[in-house]
């Protein structure tokens, strides 16, 4: 093979997303599908209303409190990263304990949510709106959780091993699936909540 | 070009070295030859049980009214036998593969998350473990593959069967979506100086395919489940027909993943055929740019094909005709890549040796069932043979006449590679005859059952029209094909321990995993190879005509 030469494109291979990176956005892609799948199961069964429906058992002004709670949460954490790129953890390390108090705050107002509709004896097993809304919003809550737990972690092992200034560290990747969780629940409050403010239902 | 160069010794992926014992280095294991090696052991279990259980069916449908299996049992045997053979044979064998071959293919050291990789393995494997945990835990799932609801709701199915059928679904789909994101992203960051996208195999560029249907089609099985598993522990609705729920969305959903979950399983069959027919030509591959076109085509247009699955189900007729029409466009590349199979046989010096056997038997069978396919897709005839056993000889000719011939072509191609050792040619000649004939005698057969009208999934059937003779005829096939799997064992075992050595490149084949030992050691490649061509080997052995001069002119 000695006498081959290689032009300079061809050796040089892959983009420059990095493969940490392309791997949780090829996650995110595929995760996004069972999130469509649940909404439009949520939609369909909107058209058979017997029972508690979202308009007599939601309030649209008590969830969106908690909701700008977590999309402010994705901005903190937009925050934390440069931080990295300046050497300071520390400074870090507050703008990742703001974004998990800000989606705590969010887990607790959908867990209060929750406990309102089930002191109205609303379980998943009432009508085809509660069995909807309970998995779209459980599943939603899971992922918000799995991410509160990672990005603990990483504030948490930061204090030992500094998170590293590469694009392929630890928190980069788990900021994106931070704001995939964030930017689905845009899409989520507005089939449940505005959807109901706006139409009835 | 400065090469990647790694001492022996210095490589630290592999957990299992001497100091440990032969157990744990397999178990513990993240090398992607092992996790392949054991993807496809596992699968050859599981292909062994569902055969058994087909085996059970037959043997019960052999004569008209028998009394051999109970309906129940026969309900539990055919849905066993559909998810064992779908979900815990075939995908884990090509799954198993491709994580054997694509680093080797594109001149890796391992995989991009070797760890993940294992983990994918595990979960796969004890998925199926707990969905055969099903027959000790109350009874396994009887309703169907595909589980339609309201069969799988909690009022028909009282037995656990369905719980553990929609668990071990939910964790092989994350397990799949897991090795799937793994080999894209490892065919995108890990390829060998010169290996461009325009120069990888075309079986990696199939299991890239494959991997995209994975990833967007997996999920929506995903979901389904997970309603299923609310609706029957958790007393939901999602599809309770009685409380607005709706059991077609169970059915569009099913089938949105139903239908790339095919090709997920034939693209890699094809990816097989266009590395074996060209090696067993001697001649490069015929229209390298359309086979790859045609299909990356196929995985677009798969998943717009969805509802042929449907038409009884009553969608209006704007829904069946559109459906009608993608199904036939799907036929297209399909077709393509016939006629560029046929064009890298024509003219070469053929070598009829056992890879190239079922290569042609994979052709003469997948056209059948590819053709009886775009019958289905006539609405008329969907109509009339839905549900009934036309629809299961279409499918199997499909699935086995198709994915299992190229997948034991495949065995016999590589098994050198995984081994150091040659499979028996002259068992494997014995294998491809006597499995041709068997595989012809029984599914054949189901062709006129269906057109004469018996429905699939039904425990016996009247002594009536031809059906006893049809019946009797597709038994026998189906024991003469358990002798051609018996023979296959057998070729395994003895070749195992005592088959003829191979070398490093047997069959004179051209991509990067023969220019590594056999069996390669665990860092693949001493000095990472560098493509300079589609087919590196041949230029190394032709330096006087290399391939790169003429990328040029064929683009």
């Amino acid at each position: 093979m000695a006498t081959l030469t290689i032009p300079a494109a061809d050796t040089h291979m892959g983009p420059t997303l990095g493969p940490k990176r392309l791997g949780v956005l090829l996650f995110i892609a595929s995760e996004s599908v069972v999130f469509f799948v649940l909404i439009a199961m949520y939609v369909v069964g909107q058209a058979h209303p017997n029972g508690p429906t979202p308009r007599a058992q939601l309030d649209v002004g008590h969830m969106i409190l908690y909701s700008v709670a977590l999309w402010a949460s994705s901005a903190t954490m937009a925050m934390a990263l440069p931080r990295v790129q300046r050497d300071d953890q520390r400074g870090m390390r507050w703008w990742l304990l703001a974004t998990v108090v800000l989606g705590a705050i969010f887990v607790i107002g959908e867990a209060q949510e929750w406990w309102l509709l089930y002191q109205d004896q609303i379980s998943a097993a009432r009508n085809l709106w509660a069995t909807t809304f309970f998995m779209l919003t459980g599943i939603h809550g899971l992922h918000v959780i799995i991410g509160l737990i990672a990005i603990g972690t990483i504030a948490l092992v930061s204090l030992r091993a500094p998170v590293s200034k590469s694009h392929e560290s630890g928190l980069e990747v788990v900021s994106l699936y931070w704001h995939f969780v964030d930017a689905m629940w845009i899409l989520i409050f507005g089939t449940i909540y505005v959807w109901s403010a706006v139409l009835g239902g | 070009m400065a090469a990647t160069v790694l001492p022996p010794g210095t490589y630290p992926k592999d957990i299992g070295g001497e100091s440990h014992t032969w157990l744990l280095s397999w178990v513990a294991s993240v090398d992607h030859k092992k996790i392949g090696i054991m993807y496809i052991v596992t699968s050859l279990v599981f292909f062994a049980a569902g055969g058994i259980e087909s085996l059970l069916m037959r043997w019960q449908l052999g004569t008209p009214e028998n009394t051999f299996l109970t309906p129940d049992e026969y309900n539990q045997i055919f849905t066993m036998h559909g998810v064992t053979m779908i979900f815990f044979a075939v995908m884990p064998f090509l799954f198993g593969l491709a994580n054997y071959l694509v680093p080797l293919m594109i001149g890796a050291r391992d995989v991009a998350y070797p760890r993940l990789n294992a983990f994918s393995f595990w979960l796969l494997a004890f998925s199926g473990i707990m969905l055969y945990y099903s027959w000790i835990g109350g009874g396994a799932p009887n309703a169907g593959w595909y589980g339609y609801a309201p069969l799988t709701e909690h009022a028909y199915a009282t037995s656990n069967g369905d719980s553990y059928y929609a668990l071990a679904l939910i964790l092989s789909g994350i397990g799949t979506i897991a090795t799937s994101i793994n080999l894209i992203v490892t065919t995108i960051y890990h390829r060998a100086p010169g290996m461009s996208l325009r120069r990888i195999p075309i079986f990696v560029w199939m299991i890239i395919v494959t991997s995209f249907l994975s990833l967007f089609a997996l999920p929506s099985l995903t979901g389904d489940m997970v309603m299923v598993l609310a609706d029957r522990l958790l007393g939901a609705h999602f599809f309770d027909a009685n409380a607005g729920g709706s059991d077609v969305m169970y059915q569009h959903i099913f089938w949105i993943f139903g239908h790339p979950e095919v090709y997920i399983m034939a693209l890699p069959a094809f990816g097989v055929m266009s590395e074996v027919i060209p090696v067993f030509s001697r001649k490069p591959i015929f229209g390298y740019t359309f086979v790859v076109g045609s299909g990356v085509a196929i995985g677009f247009l798969s998943f717009g094909v969805w509802a042929h699955h449907m038409f009884t189900v009553g969608m209006t007729l704007t829904q069946d005709y559109f459906f009608s029409a993608t199904s036939m466009a799907i036929a297209i590349p399909t077709g393509v890549k016939i006629f560029t199979w046929v064009a890298t046989a024509w003219g070469g010096r053929i070598r009829f040796r056992t890879p190239m056997l079922f290569a042609f038997g994979f052709i003469a069978m997948f056209l059948i069932g590819g053709l009886s396919g775009v019958t289905l897709a006539i609405i008329p005839i969907d109509w009339q043979v839905n549900g009934s056993y036309y629809l299961v000889a279409h499918f199997h000719y499909v699935l086995f006449g198709g994915t299992a011939f190229a997948v034991f072509s495949g065995v016999f191609y590589w098994f050198p590679k995984m081994s150091g050792r040659m499979l028996s040619e002259r068992l494997g000649v014995w294998q491809f005859w006597v499995m041709l004939v068997g595989f012809n005698l029984t599914f054949f057969p189901m062709h006129l059952m269906g057109l004469e009208g018996m429905p699939r999934r039904v425990y016996t059937y009247p002594d009536q029209l031809d059906l006893g003779g049809l019946n009797a005829i597709s038994t026998l096939g189906s024991f003469i094909l358990a002798v051609s799997i018996i023979i296959f064992i057998v070729n395994l075992w003895r070749s195992i321990r005592s088959g003829a050595p191979a070398g490093d490149n047997p069959w004179e084949a051209w991509t990067l995993e023969w220019a590594t030992s056999s069996p390669p050691p665990a860092y693949n490649f001493l000095e990472i190879p560098v493509a300079t061509s589609r087919r590196p080997l041949w230029d190394l052995a032709h330096p006087e005509d290399p391939d790169w001069a003429h990328e040029k002119e064929h683009g």
